[in-house]
């Protein structure tokens, strides 16, 4: 019986197989070492016909939005980790959420599609609570070997299907149940799909467990020769005792040693990586590596480009392939981004002012995390009003949620509680001495008197200063900026019920020194044609250099004479402006703010529209766990904003 | 006197109660709701063998509610002590529980009981009542409420010795609710797990994550022949929320768990 060879040679490969791989299959038999083979390989996976996503197409099985709340409810619960769901094909994970692919593929059956969400989530989330993807050593190595990657992934996916079931009946019936669905084992490396059938016998017991085979009648029963090296693997890794720390500690090393020895077996038979199937969905480890930017010896690793897309690139060139694919290539090989180091001249420790410039423009400091100190007097905010245009805009609005605006009016009335003796109560603060006397009276004269004698003083609630501020930089361009308008009217009828002192604000800005403060309705204003124009024609353009804002709105808040006083941020993106000001810089100077506004007695609650990755992660370093609320859903906000106030003063 | 009531302390917290009733110091308990809070002051109560009274707290009471009024009996008008008074005048523990939901000024009647003066005035009868040694005042709050208005003033909470609470770690909580509910060892590890596991919810969907009580609740239902799932549906799930989605997480948790 003659071996199986990987990818499939013309003799054992359907058309279809022999289409994809011939022409890479004939030149790994043809190179005449093994790294040239290799590169063969690779060539034909990463630049061979890609099928990114198995569910580009109409016809899909059951979509993500369907289950992605209660999916990440549930993966939070049996996982113990505060991660999110998010959206990527192949599954995978950058640490902080799990990305699963939009849609599994077609037929849709909508059990068989839950458990398989359930199984590609579990699997990511073993990775982290198994810690396996913490040490930044071994992702560069990872992400410098194909091979070596998913050797690993294959064994740390088992070790992680062995943890969820032993701790969890029910997901020991999930993942027992995995084989039998078809589509759970289909087979890709990188973003290219590859045939089950012909599979080296080498490869096939990593699978095990995971996903079931087509009838192959060429492989013998049983352990052979060949897939020796893998069935020794999987039995060290079955050791592993994972109810003890001991054991867990122990996973990576044994992890990484057998996914070695895998690694040499598979380059010596010239197998090139083994394909991952479905639910294993893919490591990412640049992902994670991006997030460390910051670590210098990570930044050593990474200047050195990508190993196996450089090693590509050359081979590529000795085949004299074309420069569409050489250009690719050199741009995928660049450098990630490199921590920015802020200018010395910058570093000066100042105590935070609001300093009033004579337009009546006011320059704050900003907070630069890296070096510890505030840069005085970095960002200027001037107030302008805010653009305007026809009333016809504001009107629309109100015309298309006339219904909304009733409801949120009366419940906002029922939130403003008068001043007023009540009378006639059978219990209360004082006795009504005119009811008092007539109950006296009636007993006196033998007759059962109304128990109602009681009086209640009722305090009007609490004066509250609202600052409402809104992002109108250039991201809110489209649907958002729509909603926002749409919240500042049903929030602003709500307000005008409630008669709270209030202002809305817009914020953007072109660069530090030119943060627009844009007025819509000031705290003197009353709601007249000019307020409800600009309401109605809010322009977006420019950054968000929220820190600088917030600052301003705190002051802007501390002039008012209400002891309490609430800050709402309504913004769809993490803090970002030219320069520096962008990752952990502009989180760090934010986070300042909302710290020195807090220090004010400013309440500050943020509402956020960041459909991003990490806007879970952001949002809490700066605003804090349980002062914000981040929309799954822009539609949402209009309705979201008086019900997130509504919280906050019941 | 009567048995003590279970409690099964978590820290330092016993030893901190004494020596602040010991030492006439106002206590203040803060932790999510069904930790124990209530439970540790009657068991402290019981401990140090004193009355306790106890006051829920919500929006509409006011001081008087707490100190007393002239009410009607007879044709007579007669003093009334309200519960405060009544503490004060007995010598107990008096024990208001989440009491940032009352009215601002019960926090204000209470401050010269809290102070080295320990007295209580009382404005309509124009007496001012000197508190005895027994009497402590002890208040508890739960700061995960975010409410503007909910939250309690500085200058209040740095009146009281301060005592926090959480969910107790995972095997004491089993024990917990073993001895509470009267179910067996496995069934509380089962329950605590799943509890456990709905507190990483918090701030995810649910408000709370399942409290302990909750969970003895569960337990005592299975020790009263229920099923444990549809014990966990009617107590883990039902009143947990209302949320479809996040039912259906909540059973997806106790298909995984219980298998």
């Amino acid at each position: 019986m003659a071996a199986p060879t990987w990818p499939p040679t013309p003799q054992d490969a359907d058309k279809a197989t022999l289409e994809e791989y011939g022409e890479a299959a004939r030149a790994v038999l043809a190179a005449e070492t093994d790294e040239e083979a290799e590169h063969a390989l690779l060539a034909a996976f990463l630049m061979g016909r890609v099928k990114r996503q198995l569910t580009d197409g109409v016809d899909v099985g059951l979509p993500l939005e369907e289950v992605r709340r209660p999916l990440a409810g549930w993966v939070r619960m049996v996982s113990g980790l505060d991660v999110d769901i998010a959206v990527n094909d192949p599954a995978c994970t950058d640490t902080h959420d799990i990305y699963l692919p939009r849609a599994v593929p077609a037929p849709e059956t909508p059990e068989e599609d839950r458990l398989l969400y359930r199984c590609m989530a579990m699997v990511q989330a073993g990775f982290l609570a198994l810690g396996l993807l913490d040490d930044k050593r071994f992702l560069a190595e990872i992400h410098a070997d194909w091979v070596f990657r998913n050797a690993w992934h294959l064994l740390a996916t088992r070790l992680v299907v062995r943890l969820w079931s032993e701790r969890y009946p029910g997901l020991r019936k999930d993942f027992a149940a995995l084989p039998l669905l078809d589509k759970a084992g289909i087979m890709r490396v990188n973003l290219s799909e590859v045939p089950r059938r012909g599979m080296p016998g080498a490869f096939r017991p990593l699978y095990d467990g995971l996903v079931r085979f087509p009838t192959d009648d060429r492989l013998p029963p049983g352990p052979t020769a060949e897939d020796s090296v893998a069935r020794a693997a999987l039995v060290a890794v079955d050791r592993l005792d994972l109810s003890t720390l001991p054991g867990r500690k122990g996973a990576p090393l044994v992890l990484s040693g057998q996914a070695r020895r895998l690694r040499e077996e598979y380059r010596r038979l010239r197998l090139g990586p083994p394909p991952l199937p479905y639910v294993a969905g893919v490591l990412r480890p640049e992902w994670i590596l991006d997030d460390l930017a910051r670590d210098l010896a990570y930044e050593q690793e990474w200047k050195k480009g990508n190993t196996p897309l450089r090693s590509l690139l050359k081979a590529m060139q000795q085949k004299g392939a074309g420069g569409g694919i050489q250009d690719k290539l050199k741009r995928a090989m660049r450098p990630g981004r490199v921590a920015n180091v802020p200018d010395p001249a910058d570093l000066v420790t100042n105590e935070l002012q609001a300093r009033p410039e004579e337009d009546g423009s006011r320059q704050y400091d900003e907070w630069n995390a890296e070096r510890g100190h505030y840069v005085v007097a970095a960002t200027r905010v001037t107030e302008e009003p805010a653009g305007s245009g026809p009333i016809e805009s504001y009107q629309r609005i109100v015309d298309a949620n006339r219904a909304q605006i009733d409801r949120i009016r009366r419940q906002f009335a029922a939130l403003r509680v008068e001043e007023r003796w009540v009378h006639g109560l059978p219990d209360g603060t004082e006795i009504d001495l005119n009811r008092a006397v007539s109950a006296m009276a009636d007993i006196k004269a033998g007759h059962t008197p109304k128990v109602d004698w009681y009086v209640r003083f009722q305090r009007q609630r609490q004066q509250t200063a609202i600052l409402t501020m809104v992002d109108l930089s250039g991201s809110t361009q489209g649907g958002i900026i729509y909603r926002e308008q749409e919240a500042l009217v049903l929030f602003s009828e709500g307000l005008r019920v409630l008669g709270f002192p209030h202002a809305f604000y817009g914020f953007s800005n072109q660069g530090p020194m030119a943060c627009a403060w844009q007025r819509i309705k000031g705290w003197e204003e009353g709601y007249d044609e000019t307020v409800f124009k600009r309401i109605g024609n809010l322009r977006p353009g420019g950054a968000t250099r929220l820190g600088a804002f917030i600052r301003h709105a705190a002051w802007s808040l501390g002039s008012q004479p209400q002891q309490r006083r609430i800050l709402m941020v309504l913004s769809d993106g993490r803090p970002e402006d030219r320069g520096q000001y962008r990752g952990s810089y502009g989180v760090k100077d934010t986070a300042m703010a909302v710290h020195e506004a807090r220090r004010q007695d400013v309440h500050v609650h943020c509402i956020s529209m960041d459909a991003s990755e990490g806007a879970e992660e952001y949002l809490a370093e700066i605003f804090g766990k349980g002062r914000y609320l981040l929309l799954d859903d822009v539609d949402k906000l209009p309705t979201r904003l008086p019900e997130v106030f509504k919280g906050l003063v019941r | 006197m009567s048995a003590l009531p279970y409690y099964r302390p978590t820290g330092n917290e016993i030893e901190v109660f004494e020596t602040a009733a010991r030492l006439k110091l106002p206590v203040l308990l803060k932790g999510p709701t069904g930790c124990g809070k209530s439970r540790f002051v009657r068991y402290m109560a019981s401990k140090l063998s004193r009355p306790v009274i106890t006051v829920a707290c919500q929006e509409d009471l006011a001081a008087a509610d707490l100190t007393g009024r002239f009410m009607l009996e007879g044709g007579e008008t007669v003093w009334r002590d309200g519960p405060l008074t009544r503490g004060v005048r007995e010598g107990a523990i008096v024990y208001l529980d989440e009491v940032v939901e009352a009215r601002s000024d019960v926090m204000t009647v209470l401050h010269p009981l809290t102070d080295d003066r320990r007295v209580l005035p009382l404005d309509r009868t124009g007496e001012e009542l000197a508190a005895p040694d027994s009497f402590l005042i002890v208040i508890s709050y739960n700061p995960g409420y975010q409410s503007v208005t909910r939250e309690l003033k500085e200058s209040t909470r740095q009146r009281f010795v301060s005592l926090s609470f959480d969910y107790p770690d995972e095997a004491v909580e089993t024990e917990i609710v073993a001895k509470e509910s009267g179910c067996d060892a496995a069934t509380a590890a089962r329950l605590v797990e799943i509890g456990r596991a709905t507190r990483k919810l918090k701030s995810h969907g649910l408000k709370e994550g399942a409290s302990t009580r909750l969970l003895v609740y569960a337990g005592q239902l299975v020790t009263g022949g229920l099923p444990l799932r549809q014990a966990c549906e009617a107590t883990l799930v039902g009143s947990l929320t209302d949320d479809q989605e996040m039912t259906r997480s909540l059973r997806e948790l106790l298909r995984s768990v219980l298998g």
